[in-house]
Formats: C-alpha cells, sequence, structure tokens
C-alpha cells in the first residue's frame, strides 16, 4: 500500500492489468487510460474475455456465472489476474491465481483475512447487451441487478444474500421431508432465522430503491428528453412490509401451503421490481427503445447513487452496447460518458462509431493478443 | 526401485491422513524405518490404546480415558454452569482461554438440513436429559457464530421455554487488539450492530 501524491477529487482507476492464461489471453500486460479504454476487434477474439477479467478483480466471480475452469486457458492449469488499483489516492495490487479447484487472492503480496477485504477494493458498473434482460426479463434478473449495485456500494451485502440463502434452502429441506420425520419446532426456528434475514435483505433493497429512484428518473428524462411520469415500484413477494415481524408472520401463515409444496412461498427471494412508465407497467407495455432507455437509465441511475455512496465514480464496463443501442441512444450514452468521470471500458467491433475523440487509448484484441493502435 | 510390500502398505495408510500426500507419507514411512525399534513398538501401543481406551464422557461427550472426562472430575469446575459448543476443539478454544470453570455439553456438530442433520444427529436429546438430572444456574449457547449454529442455539433456546433455566448466547464482535481497520467488514458491522451501553 502506499500513498499517491495529494490531489483534491477522490478517484477509482485500474492503471496496469496483467493477464496469463485467462480465457483465450495467453499473455498481456497492458497500462490502461485513465479515462477511455476501448477495445476494438471482430467477435470472438477475446474482448469480453478482458471486461470479464476487470469484473473479476472486483466481485471474485466472473459475470458470466463461469467456473474456474472454463476462465483458465483450456491446455494449462493455471492462470492469473494482476490489476494495479488505485483507490481514494491509495494503490494496491490485487492478484488472483486461478486453478481448477480454487481462487486465491493477494492484496500487495499479503492474502486477505477474508473475501470481504478484497470485495468493494475495485468497483465496476456493467452494461452488456444482456441487461436488457433487467426491464424485459424474469424477476430474478431485477433482483441481481438491485443485490449486485448495493454490494458494490457494501460489499456485506452478499453475506446477507448468502446467509438468507442458505436459510431458505435449509427451511425447503425440512418442508420436503415426510410428516413422520418432520420437527415443527425446527421450522419455527427456521421461520424465525429466515425471517430475521429476510427482512434486513427487503430492508436493504427497499432503502437502495429509494435512494435510485431519483438518479433513475433524472438519468431517463436526459436520455428521452421529455418530461415522462416514471415510477420505481418495489414490489415484495405477497405485498408484506419489509419488517422482520411481517415475514415470519407470513412463513408461518404459508406453512400448510408451504408444506404441500415442499418450498418456500414468501420471502425476498421472490421479491420483484415494478417500473411503471405514465402508470403503465413497462415490462409488458414498452417498446423496444424505451426498454433499452429504462435499462439505460437503470444503470447510469446506479453509476449516480454509487457515486454518492463512494465518493467517486465506479468504473464503468460497456461490452458491445453500441450493437444493442440504436444510433440515438448511443449518441445519448456518449454524450453523457464525456461529463462521466470515471474510467471506462468499451468493446466495440468499429472504433468509428463511438465517436470518443479524446482521453482514450484504443487496443486491438485480435485472437487473443491485445495491441496498442498507435 | 522395488519397494517391499510391507513398505508400500504403510505408505498407503499413512497418505489416508489428512494434509498427507503420497510424498510426505513416503517421507514418514522411510522415517520409521530409520529410526529404533523401540519408537514403532510405542506408535503401535498408542495407536491401539487410542482406540480401546479413548471414548466419549457419558455427561458432557468431551474426550476421556474413563467414565467422566477431567473437567467433569474436576471438583473446582461449577456444575451449575453449562456450556453448550459443537466440537471439542471449540471446548479447547474455550477452555484455552481460562475464564470459565462450569462444564461443558460437546453437541458433536450443529443442525443443519442441508447436510442431513437433525436435531437427533447430534446430542440434543442428552442435553436435555441432563438437565432434567442436574441443578443448572445458567446455560451458556456458544455454538458457532453462522447460520447452522444459530439455528442450533434458536432451536436449543425453543427446547428449553418448558425448563426453567436462564439460557445465554456468546457475544461476537472485534477480536481483542484487532485495530478496527484491519478487521474484515462482517466482523465489524455485527460488532457494530451488537454494541452495549457503557
Ligand atoms: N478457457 C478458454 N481457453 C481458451 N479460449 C477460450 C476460453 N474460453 C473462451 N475462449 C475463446 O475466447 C473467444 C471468445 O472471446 P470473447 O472475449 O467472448 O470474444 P469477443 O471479442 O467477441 O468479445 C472464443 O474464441 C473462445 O473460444
Ligand atoms: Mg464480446
Ligand atoms: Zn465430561
Amino acid at each position: 500500500m502506499r500513498a499517491t501524491g495529494p490531489s483534491v477529487e477522490s478517484t477509482l482507476r485500474i492503471l496496469k492489468l496483467a493477464l496469463h492464461q485467462f480465457r483465450n489471453i495467453a499473455e498481456l500486460a497492458i497500462e490502461l487510460n485513465p479515462r477511455f479504454n476501448i477495445f476494438v476487434g471482430p467477435n470472438a477474439q477475446g474482448k469480453t474475455n478482458i471486461l470479464e477479467s476487470i469484473y473479476l478483480l472486483s466481485s471474485l466471480q466472473s459475470f458470466k456465472g463461469s467456473r474456474n475452469r472454463e476462465l483458465i486457458g483450456w491446455d494449462v492449469d493455471e492462470a492469473f489476474v494482476r490489476g494495479l488499483v488505485e483507490r481514494d489516492h491509495v494503490s494496491y495490487e490485487v492478484l488472483i491465481t486461478l486453478t481448477p479447484a480454487q481462487k486465491r487472492v493477494k492484496i500487495d503480496g499479503k492474502s486477505p483475512k477474508s473475501s470481504f477485504d478484497v470485495f468493494g477494493l475495485v468497483n465496476v458498473v456493467l452494461f452488456a447487451p444482456e441487461d436488457l434482460r433487467i426491464t424485459k426479463g424474469e424477476p430474478d434478473a431485477r433482483r441481481r441487478f438491485v443485490d449486485r449495485a448495493i454490494f458494490n456500494a457494501d460489499s456485506g451485502h452478499l453475506e446477507l444474500v448468502r446467509n438468507y440463502q442458505k436459510v431458505l434452502r435449509n427451511r425447503n429441506n425440512l418442508l420436503k421431508q415426510s410428516p413422520a420425520e418432520r420437527n415443527l419446532a425446527l421450522l419455527e426456528v427456521y421461520d424465525e432465522q429466515l425471517g430475521e434475514l429476510g427482512g434486513q435483505l427487503m430492508q436493504r433493497r427497499a432503502s437502495f430503491l429509494e435512494e435510485l429512484a431519483p438518479h433513475f428518473s433524472r438519468a431517463f428524462l436526459e436520455i428521452v428528453g421529455e418530461e415522462r411520469e416514471l415510477q420505481l415500484l418495489y414490489q415484495t413477494s405477497g405485498g408484506i412490509s419489509t419488517a422482520s415481524e411481517a415475514l415470519v408472520g407470513a412463513l408461518v401463515a404459508a406453512r400448510g401451503r408451504d408444506l404441500r409444496r415442499g418450498s418456500t412461498s414468501v420471502g425476498p427471494h421472490l421479491d420483484d421490481l415494478e417500473l411503471l412508465l405514465e402508470g403503465r407497467n413497462t415490462r409488458a407495455f414498452a417498446s423496444q427503445g424505451q426498454h433499452r432507455a429504462l435499462v439505460l437509465a437503470l444503470k447510469i441511475g446506479e453509476i449516480a447513487y454509487l457515486r454518492e455512496k463512494l465518493g467517486f465514480y465506479p468504473a464503468l464496463m460497456l461490452d458491445d452496447v453500441s450493437s444493442e443501442l440504436d444510433r440515438q441512444r448511443n449518441g445519448q450514452l456518449m454524450e453523457y460518458l464525456k461529463g462521466f468521470g470515471g474510467q471506462v471500458f468499451i468493446t466495440t467491433t468499429d472504433l468509428v462509431h463511438l465517436g470518443i475523440d479524446s482521453d482514450y487509448q484504443a487496443f486491438r484484441v485480435d485472437a487473443g493478443t491485445v495491441s496498442r493502435t498507435s | 526401485m522395488q519397494i517391499p510390500e510391507t513398505l508400500n502398505r504403510l505408505v498407503r495408510l499413512l497418505g489416508k491422513l489428512p494434509g498427507v500426500g503420497e510424498k510426505t507419507a513416503t517421507r514418514f514411512a522411510f522415517f520409521l524405518l530409520d529410526e529404533p525399534l523401540e519408537f514403532s513398538q510405542d506408535l503401535a501401543r498408542v495407536l491401539l490404546a487410542l482406540k480401546e481406551n479413548v471414548r466419549l464422557c457419558s455427561r458432557c461427550f468431551n474426550l476421556t480415558e474413563s467414565e467422566r472426562c477431567r473437567i467433569c472430575d474436576d471438583l473446582r469446575r461449577q456444575n451449575g454452569t453449562i456450556c453448550v459448543v459443537e466440537t471439542i476443539p471449540d471446548l479447547v478454544a474455550i477452555e484455552r482461554t481460562g475464564e470459565f470453570s462450569g462444564t461443558y455439553h460437546v453437541l458433536h456438530g450443529a443442525i443443519s438440513p442441508l447436510s442431513g442433520i437433525g436435531p437427533n444427529d447430534i446430542k440434543v436429546r442428552e442435553l436435555l436429559e441432563r438437565l432434567k438430572s442436574e441443578t443448572v444456574q445458567e446455560l451458556i449457547l456458544a455454538t458457532n457464530i453462522n447460520v447452522d449454529g444459530e439455528a442450533t442455539a434458536l432451536y436449543l433456546k425453543k427446547l428449553l421455554t418448558s425448563i426453567d433455566v436462564p439460557v445465554t448466547r456468546i457475544a461476537s464482535g472485534v477480536p481483542l487488539g484487532g485495530d478496527l481497520e484491519h478487521i474484515d467488514k462482517g466482523t465489524l458491522g455485527r460488532a457494530l450492530a451488537n454494541r452495549r451501553p457503557l
């Protein structure tokens, strides 16, 4: 850990990235631009893989949900990702070594006490074509968006989500037992435990959404260019309040049904987020263009939220987004990026469409080899 | 080199020990071969005695070589306070603090339906029996501070409402001598949530 020179504005910058046998990238060592980094090349060359490696530094997980074996080059058994990160004027070297069986992390050469010391060091927001699922798809895509955004500002959220899921699986397991082996006192324990954790989870989500709402509305207004009535509604399962007692009550009330189904029918694992445009549910009614604008506004809203929480802009990764957005939305996104103070990583098949002409470094990605273009 | 069959068997057996791979097992085997006969005789005798003599204390389920463990037999220990732990290493850890002068009850696990462990798979019934036959002033639940440990503690508390005995739960939080800045966030967060008036 080393403090760098004094500066007023707090920032997050990934200064260097080195990869070894990560997916199709055998070796890479690049210095990154503090503003725009553009990875250019035809399809299937390794552009998204580079973003995936940066995301790994932030959450130790692949955003594709891939297992270690898939992240390591096909013919070898070990890969690493190394990032030199400057956060809030302190620089850290984060090294993640991947073997098929495990991920090992070192920060400045030392093993951290807990993975929670690694999380939250690098804060990134990813915008990829699949993100259209957030507004168009099933509720789990929206829950993931919400939990990921909360985690980005407060890594402890992950522990809460994991504990909730573990207790949920325990309760479901009990529900599936035969009446003879079933222990009702134990089921009561899991109602209480799930209620307590679920209440905390709902409260975290509710307060995040409350804080996100104004940022989201502002971003949407800027994108569509006219005043539209927009609402972001948190829908708890069964419409219960976010208090732990309310969930415990609902779990007790649902017990008969849950025993018959063998699974838990109420709780934040079934939460949803409803987006209303002029009072109408966008999931069913919005046009393709409106969906794009909504997702973009959610992501920009998330960035604004994180900036407020962290005191600096998170890094932003845009994977192939130009191909997904139409010309107009693309122009608006680039306009937004000029005012965005954070570091940006963009992948594209074609540099010219981007319209970025200063403060950038472009890299050509060609079958896993990466080179600076001038 | 052709390795004699007996040596081979020893390497395979030693290789079953936790953390011991074939390389280390081979090193151990050659070491034993080089040592005087007495060493192997001693080792063999202790191994057999271990299985024949060491068992669980009939009262608290700690390890012992007689009916009851040393802690249960120690007249200076207060019988009225029982500290419930998940495992023997947990008991050893608490003993090391020197802060506890009561007796223990080792559950030998925590409730975890996911792993197929229910109340009947750990020493819960035995604890209830014990509470019926002993006069107990306080039961300290020192199961782990994770979801399974918490569920086990909640379950015990529920069972014990019918028995009139004060139940307490160990506190969790910042370790002593730990600089706040070096403590992981989860622990620090819990310590803040469980703060107490001064
Ligand atoms: N573990 C791996 N080892 C080697 N190559 C891989 C591995 N995983 C993916 N690839 C290759 O990476 C390429 C896809 O890279 P990607 O970053 O998705 O491309 P794009 O440039 O289109 O974003 C494919 O050619 C794929 O075969
Ligand atoms: Mg791609
Ligand atoms: Zn004993």
